[in-house]
């Protein structure tokens, strides 16, 4: 069965700092994985690796049964992912973003379904760059959802969704709106991989995650 | 804008009569203020305007760093409108610039307004960033700021509606005495003491306002002065609710491409009218083949190209939200060609045309 998310061997050094090493990591359809471990443990540059912004010195990394160097059109399309800090580009409206994102993955869904998912209501129709930080993480939340509830799922291609601390600045309703919806994901045929801090694990607890921690994991690698 | 209006004002003063003396100078002395005009936001951006000026305030940093680094960019920027006036007036005279005075003179003139521009600007900063702040009521300042603000933005931002205007016009009217002197220098007619003494102390006077002025005006304004701005720039923009996008968008297929060209939409201005900019200048150039005309086509297909600036800008955002989409770099390519492709097509239909005639 294709999985969400296989990562074998992956291995990643900056200069001489070995930050991953051999990091083995499997997502199941319908799991959730939090990606745990202090500041510096590499969680960022492990997601780097699997959204395609950082280049593993070695490994292999399949998304939705797609390799991300040998076919990375196909890898990206099966992948969506929320970073940490969310930059939206100038002169473009909430609404727009969302359009762009429903395009880029060639989602089906109604634009008003995606709208009604971010709760930001007539603020769509305003720059998104007069948004504020939570506005901005829910905004990218739905738009990177865009074609995840219909399309996958007819396809029957797994999906990962990743997300770089996802509650930072979001309130508690919007919290609970986007664990609905990380459901959603789940029960559409698709894995979650979360990197999260210790106070945001209760909010996804209803998910039942499991704990993937590279301190754990760093503590493994040869002494320099 | 600084280049652009350079050629224009260099193709202007080409193409005079070497012998309309006067006409030259009344050329300069008005020409020279509006290259240094279209950069000065940009140039004093930095000082009060620019967000990171504001990030930058919550920490410890003294007001006079404040204002060193803001000069810094001023610094960059008066040289690079200043290179520009000088290589279009120099070019304009270049066949005379070997013993004409009166060519001599001209530059001569441009020089000294540029020096006295690059010491009063930073002083227009510092008056708006003492002017820009909250005085008691009743009070002489206060009733000024109401009064010509006209209510309809905060009375503490009212001063950075009139202080470019005023700055420039200040820096004209101390150059003035220095740029006459020369002139009657370059005539033969004897000197002037007095007014080679109003041309000394206009030069003084410049250089006391940047040196001695600015740095205390700055100092006492720049906390209040940048929030107040912030504010009103909101107060002033209102709901970000940009107009709709032009509906032949639709027709591009590829979303990252649409992206791009609605961001070049949205951050350039007018650019409708831009393109018809070009197409009069186009027409213009096609009709009677003339190499002012071709100069003026180049400053046409200069004022279409040069504020996609913008999109250089954020270039950098847009290749981080695309980086981990399923596309691959061509729209970015198809980008380009779009906007090279009209002036590519004017000067192809200009010089398809001069070659049939």
């Amino acid at each position: 069965m294709t999985l969400p998310l296989h990562v074998l061997d992956v291995t990643k050094a900056f200069g001489r700092h070995q930050v991953l090493s051999g990091i083995d990591l499997d997502i199941e359809v319908g799991e959730t994985v939090v990606l745990t471990g202090p500041n510096g443990s590499g969680k960022s540059t492990l997601l780097g690796c699997i959204c395609g912004t950082v280049v593993p010195d070695q490994g292999t990394i399949q998304i939705g049964g797609h390799d991300l160097r040998l076919a990375p059109i196909l890898a990206r399309a099966a992948l969506r992912y929320l970073p940490q800090e969310i930059e939206v580009p100038e002169g473009v409206t909430g609404s727009e973003y969302l359009a762009f994102f429903r395009d880029i993955y060639r989602g089906d869904e109604p634009p008003q379904d995606l709208a009604m998912r971010t709760g930001l209501g007539t603020a769509l129709h305003e720059l998104a760059t007069t948004y504020s930080v939570g506005m901005r993480r829910r905004l990218a939340f739905a738009a990177n959802l865009a074609g995840v509830m219909v399309r996958e799922r007819s396809k029957g291609r797994p999906l990962l969704v990743v997300l770089d601390e996802p509650f930072a600045g979001i309130d508690a309703d919007g919290r609970a709106e986007m664990v609905r919806a990380m459901q959603g994901v789940l029960a559409n045929g698709g894995g979650l991989l979360v990197a999260a801090h210790d106070r945001d694990l209760l909010d996804l607890e209803v998910m039942k995650p499991r704990r993937f921690d590279l301190a754990v994991a760093r503590r493994a690698l040869p002494s320099p | 804008m600084p280049a652009l209006c350079a050629v224009i004002w260099g193709t202007a003063l080409a193409g005079l009569d070497a012998h309309a003396i006067g006409t030259q100078r009344t050329l300069v002395a008005v020409g020279g203020p509006t290259v240094l005009l279209s950069g000065l936001h940009a140039r004093l951006y930095s000082y009060l305007h620019a967000p990171w000026r504001g990030d930058r305030l919550v920490q410890p940093i003294p007001p006079d760093e404040h204002f060193i680094i803001a000069s810094r960019t001023h610094r960059a920027g008066w040289l690079r409108s200043a290179a520009l006036g000088t290589l279009a007036i120099v070019l304009s005279v270049a066949s005379r610039l070997d013993g004409d005075p009166i060519a001599l003179g001209l530059v001569a003139d441009w020089l000294v307004f540029a020096l006295i521009a690059w010491a009063t600007e930073p002083f227009i900063a510092a008056a708006s960033a003492w002017a820009g702040r909250r005085f008691p009521s009743p009070s002489t300042v206060r009733q000024l700021q109401d009064a010509l603000g006209g209510g309809w933005t905060l009375r503490e931002a009212v001063v950075h509606l009139y202080g470019p205007a005023l700055g420039l016009g200040l820096a004209m009217v101390l150059a003035l005495p220095a740029q006459l002197a020369i002139d009657q220098a370059v005539d033969g007619m004897p000197a002037h003491r007095g007014l080679f003494g109003a041309a000394v102390l206009g030069v003084a006077i410049a250089m006391g306002l940047r040196w001695l002025a600015a740095p205390r005006l700055y100092r006492l304004g720049v906390f209040e002065a940048v929030p107040f701005l912030a504010e009103a720039t909101k107060t002033l923009a209102g709901p970000a609710i940009p107009d709709p996008p032009p509906r032949w968008l639709r027709w591009l297929r590829d979303p990252s491409l649409r992206l791009v060209v609605l961001q070049f939409y949205r951050l350039t201005p007018v650019p409708n009218v831009r393109l018809i900019v070009l197409a009069v200048g186009t027409v213009l150039a096609a009709r009677n083949p003339s190499a002012p005309l071709l100069v003026i086509l180049a400053a046409t297909a200069l004022v279409w190209l040069v504020p996609a600036q913008a999109l250089v800008r954020s270039r950098p955002v847009r290749a981080r939200l695309l980086a981990p989409l399923p596309t691959d770099g061509s729209p970015q390519v198809a980008a380009l060609a779009l906007l090279f492709a009209p002036p590519l097509l004017a000067f192809g239909t200009v010089f398809i045309r001069w070659s049939a005639l």
